[in-house]
């Protein structure tokens, strides 16, 4: 199984630990990238977000835990299996003022790090612009002037305030996913079957 | 999916030749080329295959590679935008074989003695685009089993199958095998989730059944079950991406750690309606590219 770091993983140890589960170590405390629970017979791998429907995708591994906003963004070929309900947060759009989208200039810049994402959602707003590709600090784009507005995740809003950046529309609000290698979906159906009823039992 | 291992021992040298020679070493991503040792382990994949056809009465027929695309739309067995086409001399629209279904109808509409049943086997590349857009080329060895009774056909075919991968040399690989009837019990809604593979929007995860312990009313899985050919056939609901084709048992074949399926195969009655047959169809492709890298894998990691 692959983990998205961060956040995600926070709180899937949190969760997973409610059930019993324990992992063989604590990944807070140390830096290995992979842990082992036996009860299950699973080892979780821990993985950049964006890596993660690519692990699942390629078969390096069954199952994995990611944002929606992700599989949005990549439609990678896997079967999404359960909403986890945890890990929410929202892509939204956000310039230093409050802007009124429909009456923006054509081709403005929005700098984002979801670049299908920004174009379906403008394209089905009606609107031209120009998608600037970013990795990461997302934030800094309008405020260095190499965008005018942004399309970031957030889950309060509050990094997107410390920079003076003001929401001004969600494209989309996103939780944490079960996803599966459709082929491992078959190989190892009943094991993982049963996974996703012990998550299910025991959400909130 | 098909991840081959280039090893030049002398890549080095290779790094330092001129650029010329180095544009000859630029490759299609999707193809690939055999090493005497390599195409000696491809060799013997077919022979066994060909003993194991053979034996059972299926005849080799060989099939163009370069085919009209409307002879491929009119059969209807291959979406549009999965196959390799170009434009010829006369602006006529051509494709490279992307399955051999339509070749082998027209072979038997117009150059055969109509007598069945029929048996006929073919061992040759299938070539494809890929969803990223690189052309795929796979070499595919597979039979065709026409105009024999339904239900009998259904288990002689499956259990050949079987057979040619168990000759291969593959062992616990796993059956997953569904029927359109299946299919169509499900509700409007919940069909279409399935096709879109959406389980959360069904609302549940799709059963995948042992075969011996199935319960349901489908004539052809019934059979299957009471012929007991294989333990590890499973009846999956989740299997439908290929259905509209099939009209009969449709079966997909697949080994644990490794992330594609080996072989598919099934009952596709009504394609052969279209070139004026009125004939049942049954039959199956082996993967050999593919056979072939998990026989390496295993041998490696011995």
């Amino acid at each position: 199984m692959a983990v998205a770091k961060g956040y995600i993983w926070d709180e899937t140890e949190a969760f997973l630990k409610q059930l019993g589960w324990s992992f063989d170590t604590d990944l807070s405390k140390s830096r290995q990238l992979w842990t082992y629970e036996k009860q299950q017979d699973i080892k979780v791998l821990l993985v950049r977000s964006w890596d993660v429907p690519t692990y699942v995708a390629e078969g390096a591994v069954d199952i994995g835990i990611v944002g929606k906003d992700v599989l949005i963004e990549q439609k990678p070929d896997v079967l999404e299996l359960l909403d986890l309900k945890y890990g929410a947060c929202e892509l939204v759009i956000a310039a230093l003022e409050n802007i009124n989208l429909n009456m923006m200039q054509p081709y403005q810049r929005v700098a984002t790090k979801y670049i299908n994402s920004t174009k379906t959602y403008f394209k089905d707003q009606g609107l031209l612009v120009q998608p600037i590709k970013l990795a990461g600090a997302i934030e800094l784009a309008p405020i260095t002037g190499i965008a005018d507005m942004i399309c970031d995740l957030t889950a309060t809003g509050t990094t997107l305030r410390e920079n003076g950046l003001t929401i001004i529309e969600t494209v989309f609000k996103s939780t944490a996913r079960l996803i599966a290698n459709p082929i491992s979906m078959r190989t190892y159906n009943s094991k993982i079957a049963s996974l996703v009823e012990q998550l299910k039992h025991h959400q909130v | 999916m098909n991840r081959c291992v280039y090893s030049y021992t002398n890549r080095q040298n290779y790094r330092n030749c001129d650029t010329l020679f180095r544009m000859l070493g630029k490759r299609l991503f999707g193809s690939r080329d055999y090493t005497p040792k390599e195409a000696k382990g491809r060799q013997h994949l077919e022979d066994t295959l060909k003993q194991v056809f053979q034996n059972a009465g299926f005849e080799q027929v060989i099939l163009p590679t370069l085919e009209l695309f409307d002879s491929i739309k009119l059969i209807g067995a291959f979406e549009e935008e999965s196959c390799v086409s170009f434009l010829d001399h006369q602006q006529e629209k051509v494709v490279l074989r992307p399955d051999p279904t339509a070749a082998i109808a027209r072979l038997i509409s117009t150059r055969m003695q109509q007598v069945f049943p029929l048996k006929l086997s073919y061992f040759n590349p299938v070539f494809r685009k890929q969803k990223d857009n690189n052309i795929q080329e796979w070499y595919q060895a597979g039979v065709e089993f026409i105009g024999a009774n339904q239900i009998d056909s259904d288990a002689y075919v499956l259990d050949l199958c079987i057979q040619s991968l168990q000759a291969l040399g593959l062992q616990n690989f796993q059956i997953d095998i569904n029927h359109p009837q299946q299919f169509q019990n499900f509700k409007k809604e919940d069909k279409q989730h399935l096709l879109n593979s959406d389980y959360l929007s069904l609302g549940y995860l799709p059963k995948r059944t042992p075969l011996k312990d199935w319960q349901g009313q489908n004539l052809a899985l019934l059979s299957l079950q009471k012929a007991e050919l294989y333990s590890e056939i499973f009846v999956n609901e989740a299997l439908v991406k290929d259905l509209k084709y099939y009209d009969g048992i449709y079966f997909e074949v697949t080994l644990p750690g490794f992330p594609f399926v080996l072989a598919t195969g099934g009952r596709y009655d009504q394609l052969l309606k279209k070139v004026n047959l009125n004939e049942d169809a049954i039959g199956f492709a082996i993967h050999l590219n593919r056979i072939q890298h998990v026989l390496e894998q295993s041998v490696s990691n011995e």
